[in-house]
């Protein structure tokens, strides 16, 4: 058939066609987690009955009640917000820095360092827990929140200097050079001209951050073990500690866990969607 | 900002804690200190960020290769220089060659459906005006979730008690009994590498998708005059214009699943007997609970030869050297 299915041409063939791909590929893509949501509020008689059936017999609060009331999983939010935030605070300044001298600069050196920006992106993080692990508890900061915020800036730093980095490409370097004859330093162009200017970049950076901090598990797992600082990854990873999983409240957990994420989304919808198709966020 | 207001070269004395009459001549130690630091803020800007690439990079590289030939244990305060004997028990370790082949698997059948997926996906998404931005936006949110979110959403839902995909195939007659899919040895791995595709494909359907749409049309004009099929297009027209992106796709793509350790850590630990336990989760099972950090070591530097070459088509692939693309 000489259908035009890949330029967009729209005749109904092709819009059956496009449909017939699309409907299970989205069906297969939002599933699960709808499913984890719709979960989460189905009494619990319903859940482990031997036919849950699909839709909640009516919304239930119950698991987020026991999962608020009786689990840590507040603190262990709070100890993600703290150590998300701060990371993230420490990470952008450090990664502007950089990013802006890799951009602008022409000093010796600069191909390596932007070339090791690029391997140190894609450096497994199994290789390098252990040797920041025990860096960390040589310093005495296993357990709490400078180890781990420590080890967050470093693991999210090769991530957000390569995005800085571009966006200070973007930049017109004319405006800056207009600073220098008004008779700034360079440090002075870039705390007063181009981090300015990169305030998009800068945010960009910040959720990206942010949200690598939030989702992070290994790093975490084994530097804050089962103490009171652990984030809400690994908070969640205790739940199923025992044999038999508790999947309503476990799934009320995991509902509760995207919620920053998806607020993050809305808020910043486009940006958020070109930095992720970017490559950003491990997976 | 006045452009005429001093343009002389006052650029190097603003700084300066000299009053400002004096010429460069006339500085003092502090002066020439600041002039020296101007010259070079750049290099020095990026100064910190230096440390933190020897931390996760070099720092963990000399670390392992270091202790591969020690015995450090965590468990053991002394730690001997025991040469290559770590290597030698990794080489004769069944579980090695087997965690090689797993993560072989792994990875180029979870990359090879993610690429499948998303092309389809892609390819149909093209031809949907109105939906296409909600889905684009909305099936990559999922990308940005905590992997323990996604790991725990499939387990539930591949619950051999009161998971639904039992529920649902039971109905339909598939299957006879529930199944534990993530605990049995012949399904766990297929359980996780369709997992690990349901993750992947958006992002390739909207990467694939976006480019796509830099095809001019009238690549297409032209194939249709001349009568081409789908298929033709695809394979004359399609393909020829995405195969710099698909080829970055399917290599940064192969690199994160290579390295990935959430996602099977959390959705089977590795497990059954080993049917999932691929090198990163190998490598942790020896280094954390078995605090063999020695051996541990040795194994990363198993993984890293790999990475070495993965990395070395990676950097060719995208020239990150490469200065004006932004």
């Amino acid at each position: 058939m000489a259908t035009t299915l890949i330029s967009g041409g729209r005749s109904r063939t092709t819009r059956i066609g496009a449909a017939v791909v699309l409907v299970p590929l989205v069906a297969f893509a939002v599933f699960p987690l709808v499913w984890m949501a719709l979960s989460s509020v189905k009494p619990p008689e319903q859940l482990y009955s031997g036919d849950p059936g699909w839709l909640p017999d009516g919304i239930d609060w119950g698991f987020y009640r026991r999962v608020l009331d009786g689990t840590p999983f507040a603190e262990f939010m709070v100890n993600s917000l703290v150590v998300g935030l701060a990371s993230t605070a420490i990470v952008v300044v450090l990664a502007a820095m950089a990013g802006y001298g890799l951009a602008r600069g022409r000093f010796r050196g600069r191909a390596v360092i932007s070339r090791s920006v690029l391997v140190a992106y894609v450096f497994p993080t199994i290789l390098f827990v252990m040797p920041l692990f025990i860096l960390v508890s040589d310093l005495g900061l296993a357990g709490g929140y400078p180890g781990i915020v420590l080890v967050h800036v470093v693991f999210n730093f090769p991530f957000c200097v390569w995005l800085m980095m571009q966006y200070f490409r973007t930049l017109p370097v004319e405006i800056e050079e207009a600073g220098r004859v008004d008779g700034l330093s360079h440090a002075g162009v870039f705390v007063r001209i181009a981090a300015p200017l990169a305030a998009p970049g800068l945010a960009t950076t910040a959720i990206f951050g942010f949200l690598n901090s939030w989702n992070e598990f290994l790093l975490s797992f084994v530097i804050l073990g089962s103490g009171e600082r652990r984030t809400l990854p690994v908070g969640i990873y205790n739940f199923l500690g025992s044999e038999v999983a508790d999947w309503g409240p476990l799934m009320a957990a995991t509902t509760l866990a995207v919620l920053p994420t998806l607020a993050l989304f809305l808020l910043v919808q486009r940006r958020i969607t070109g930095g992720l198709t970017g490559g950003a966020v491990k997976g | 900002m006045s452009r005429l207001a001093s343009a002389e070269p006052a650029a190097d004395r603003r700084r300066s804690p000299q009053p400002p009459v004096r010429g460069p001549s006339g500085r003092g130690p502090l002066g020439r200190l600041a002039g020296w630091a101007d010259r070079r803020t750049h290099a020095l800007l990026v100064l910190p960020g230096v440390a933190l690439l020897l931390a996760v990079v070099a720092y963990p590289i000399g670390f392992n290769l270091w202790n591969s030939f020690t015995n450090r244990n965590l468990s053991f305060p002394v730690t001997d220089w025991v040469g290559l004997a770590n290597y030698r028990w990794v080489l004769e370790d069944p579980a090695f060659y087997s965690a090689i082949g797993k993560t072989l698997v792994w990875t180029f059948a979870s990359v090879a459906g993610q690429l499948l997926l998303g092309f389809a996906g892609a390819v149909a998404l093209q031809n949907v005006r109105r939906a296409q931005t909600p889905l684009r936006l909305g099936l990559i949110v999922p990308w940005a979730f905590p992997s323990i979110v996604l790991a725990f959403s499939w387990r539930f839902m591949l619950d051999p008690i009161v998971g639904v995909l039992n529920d649902a195939l039971l109905a339909v007659g598939v299957i006879d009994e529930p199944l534990a899919w993530f605990g049995n040895e012949s399904t766990a791995m297929p359980a996780i590498v369709v997992m690990n595709i349901w993750f992947g494909f958006p992002f390739m359907m909207v990467a694939l998708l976006a480019g796509l749409q830099t095809i001019p049309a009238e690549h297409y004009e032209s194939a249709r005059v001349d009568g081409a099929s789908f298929w033709q297009e695809l394979r004359h027209i399609v393909l020829p214009a995405l195969r710099a992106l698909i080829g970055a796709l399917v290599v940064l793509r192969t690199i994160w699943v290579f390295n990935n350790f959430d996602f099977v850590y959390l959705a089977t630990a590795g497990g059954p007997a080993g049917a999932t336990e691929t090198l990163a989760v190998y490598a942790f099972r020896v280094g954390w609970t078995n605090f063999e950090i020695g051996r541990m070591a040795a194994v990363s530097v198993a993984m890293l030869a790999v990475l070495v070459v993965i990395v070395a088509v990676y950097l060719r692939v995208l020239r990150p050297d490469r200065d004006e693309e932004a």
